[in-house]
């Protein structure tokens, strides 16, 4: 058998992104992993400390772009905490509506890419076609397709509009699953390459800090969103499996998707049938916030996102610092990879769901 | 001779500009639409661009879809030198145009990858729209077709000479803004934890100068609290507080525990694993070494990056030599 080294990226199609692994192997079969991270590190927690609370919450949709509401969510809440504001009910539903209308995007794109890494085409055009109604959705009530910036301190900018538009458009996007799942859940490719590969057990997920539809596919009932109290209106199942491989983290995030679905009819006919403020009218110009230190923490679709901010008195945040699911996911690699072949690195890696804007931030 | 040079071009730039073959280079947020421009709604292949190379090698064009930084330039420099003459270059993305939102306040962020590689069309917007992306390759094809072979000699030449000829290239780091503020923190910290925390009951505060930690969190652990969910680290200037973020799946609650460090303290790796990448980030950014750590080593910055960027008193230097690791 020869051994070698063999790196993967920073430039490589199938890690979306910049990831770098350097990989031992003996053979096909891998021996040892090094995760290289940082390739787009933008300074974003030393960014918030020269920037105004105001100026920063733009740049916060780009920590991770496939769930631009979730940071925004997670930063506005914590500004929210240490100002002790109370946001206005029809506000909260408008963010839950849009987070999961953000949290099928997501989970759209991770399907769409994730066949494509294990040699499957046609699902990342279906996936995508299906993705692009809710970004044309989300465009028409913030103005951009990605970088929403549409929630402010003290609830969100505008009431929502188009609201007869979301319950036909997430019914669309719930039958055409049936299809992919036609394609796919039964496919003896798609099995044999994702079942009993990259098993994580559940006492390992947690002690590696994995959070997010990657646990809950190692059979645990962890979800952020069950403890919030902006869940507590809702009535929605956890999606949840056992087995622990690739393919029960992908069919959680299917599920996901249509417990999602419920999740944002529920909130159609809340909204539609009540009126009221959408915000508080704060004039955050010159926010000042007393010493203090709130987290915020938020359920997205890769995980426990934790927002941190400690204020000091002055118009500027003292630090910010941001737990994100990725990171802890891209840690585990070793882990996974280790004994198996070089062809199921991209089959694990892809399952994972990992996002590198949130790992290097 | 003039006759044989404008039809050459005209052969040539007919071939050239209407099977623009990109190469996969996709680095942050632009790279999502990108993919959605090559999806079915923004089919690409209208444009004889929808063959995706994954080798710098087979490809026309470079996409530069995304923020360069520091320890991606180089990496992005030499993915251009592999392509193979004529080469083309988008700059999509008001990042890769000039930095964009991480133009100012930040130290890792390229501003523009025009200072690296020559740019032939610049694409704005943060990020542009997958219309925005096609008519930026038809701008392309518009440019390609004016050209003539010995114009666009000239044009590559002329950032060579400006340029690439230096093995390592020095790229001006923006200024960085330096907070400064008084050294009360501590104190400020200290009265912190007494404050009554009605605000979120589920949370504890334990505070020791001690180095009891590794005994505190054994057992917490021991206590139910099975997941460290991050290290939070925090420059206080006279010492760094580190906060130990803990999570019970059977009490659904959190716990943190915060210590003060100077410079130096016991890695808890053995009892979280998870902590191997949260203490490595901590000593990248803060200084701070980690006493049993297995690998400590710069996890973000390149492994020849001067100083810690989230102390208080870090101080950009004005011109950087990150390029040769």
């Amino acid at each position: 058998m020869s051994r070698m080294k063999l790196n993967l990226g920073p430039q490589h199609p199938s890690t979306h992104g910049v990831l770098r692994l350097i990989l031992d192997v003996d053979g096909e079969k891998i021996s040892g992993c090094e995760p290289v991270i940082g390739y787009l590190h933008r300074g974003m927690e030393k960014m918030a400390e020269g920037m105004t609370y105001l100026q920063y919450l733009p740049t916060v949709d780009r920590i991770d772009y496939l769930s631009g509401f979730f940071n925004s969510f997670a930063y506005v809440s914590a500004v929210e905490k240490l100002l002790k504001l109370e946001i206005p009910e029809r506000a909260s539903i408008i963010r839950v509506l849009l987070m999961e209308l953000n949290r099928i995007a997501s989970h759209l794109l991770w399907l769409g890419t994730y066949l494509l890494d294990l040699g499957a085409v046609s699902p990342f055009f279906y996936t995508f076609r299906e993705r692009e109604l809710i970004l044309n959705y989300f465009e028409k009530i913030s103005g951009q397709r990605m970088m929403y910036n549409y929630f402010v301190f003290g609830g969100v900018r505008h009431d929502i509009e188009f609201l007869n538009e979301i319950a036909p458009m997430v019914k669309t996007i719930v039958e055409k699953l049936g299809d992919y799942e036609k394609l796919l859940t039964d496919n003896p490719i798609f099995i044999s390459r994702t079942k009993n590969t990259g098993i994580l057990s559940r006492e390992e997920a947690l002690a590696y800090s994995i959070t997010g539809p990657n646990l809950r596919a190692s059979n645990s009932h962890l979800d952020f969103r069950s403890q919030s109290d902006l869940y507590k209106n809702f009535e929605f199942k956890i999606a949840k499996a056992d087995e622990g491989d690739c393919f029960a983290r992908y069919k959680v995030r299917l599920d996901e998707i249509r417990e999602s679905s419920k999740i944002i009819y529920q909130a159609v006919d809340f909204l539609a049938a009540t009126t009221g403020d959408v915000n508080t009218g704060l004039k955050p110009l010159n926010l000042k916030i007393d010493h203090g230190e709130a987290f915020a923490d938020v359920e997205t679709p890769r995980g426990l996102t934790t927002c941190c901010i400690k204020s000091d008195g002055t118009d500027k945040p003292y630090r910010v610092k941001w737990r994100t699911g990725s990171f802890y996911a891209v840690q585990i690699l070793p882990k996974l990879l280790i004994g198996n072949m070089i062809s199921d690195v991209m089959a694990i890696y892809g399952s994972l769901d990992v996002m590198l804007p949130e790992v290097d931030r | 001779m003039n006759i044989i040079v404008t039809t050459i071009d005209f052969i040539l730039n007919w071939s050239r500009a209407n099977s623009l073959w990109p190469f996969t280079f996709a680095t942050s947020c632009c790279g999502i639409e990108l993919m959605q421009t090559t999806a079915s709604n923004n089919d690409i292949a209208r444009f004889g661009s929808e063959v995706f190379r994954n080798s710098p090698r087979q490809a026309d064009l470079l996409i530069c879809a995304g923020t360069i930084n520091h320890k991606m330039a180089p990496v992005l420099l030499r993915l251009y030198q592999q392509m193979a003459e004529p080469k083309y270059v988008i700059a999509m993305g008001a990042c890769a145009c000039g930095g964009g939102m991480f133009c100012n306040n930040t130290y890792s962020v390229v501003n523009g990858i025009d200072k690296i590689i020559p740019v032939d069309i610049y694409l704005p917007m943060c990020p542009p729209r997958p219309e925005a992306l096609l008519d930026a390759i038809r701008k392309l094809q518009k440019k390609i077709k004016t050209e003539s072979i010995t114009t666009r000699k000239e044009f590559v030449n002329s950032h060579k000479s400006n340029l690439t000829e230096k093995a390592e290239i020095l790229v001006k780091a923006p200024d960085l803004k330096i907070v400064k503020t008084d050294n009360c923190y501590l104190d400020y910290a200290l009265e912190f934890e007494c404050k009554d925390y009605s605000q979120t009951p589920s949370i504890e505060y334990i505070v020791d100068y001690e180095s009891e930690l590794l005994n505190n969190l054994a057992n917490l652990k021991a206590s139910g609290f099975n997941m460290l969910t991050s290290i939070i680290a925090t420059d206080w200037q006279d010492c760094v507080e580190l906060n130990y973020r803990l999570y019970s799946t059977f009490q659904s609650r959190f716990f943190e525990h915060k210590i003060y460090v100077k410079s130096e303290t016991d890695s808890v790796t053995g009892i979280y694993p998870s902590a191997y990448f949260d203490e490595c980030e901590i000593y990248d950014m803060f200084g701070i070494t980690f006493k049993g750590n297995p690998n400590l080593k710069r996890l973000l910055n390149p492994k020849s990056w001067i100083g810690h960027p989230l102390k208080k008193d870090y101080v950009q230097c004005d011109e950087r030599l990150v390029w040769n690791e």
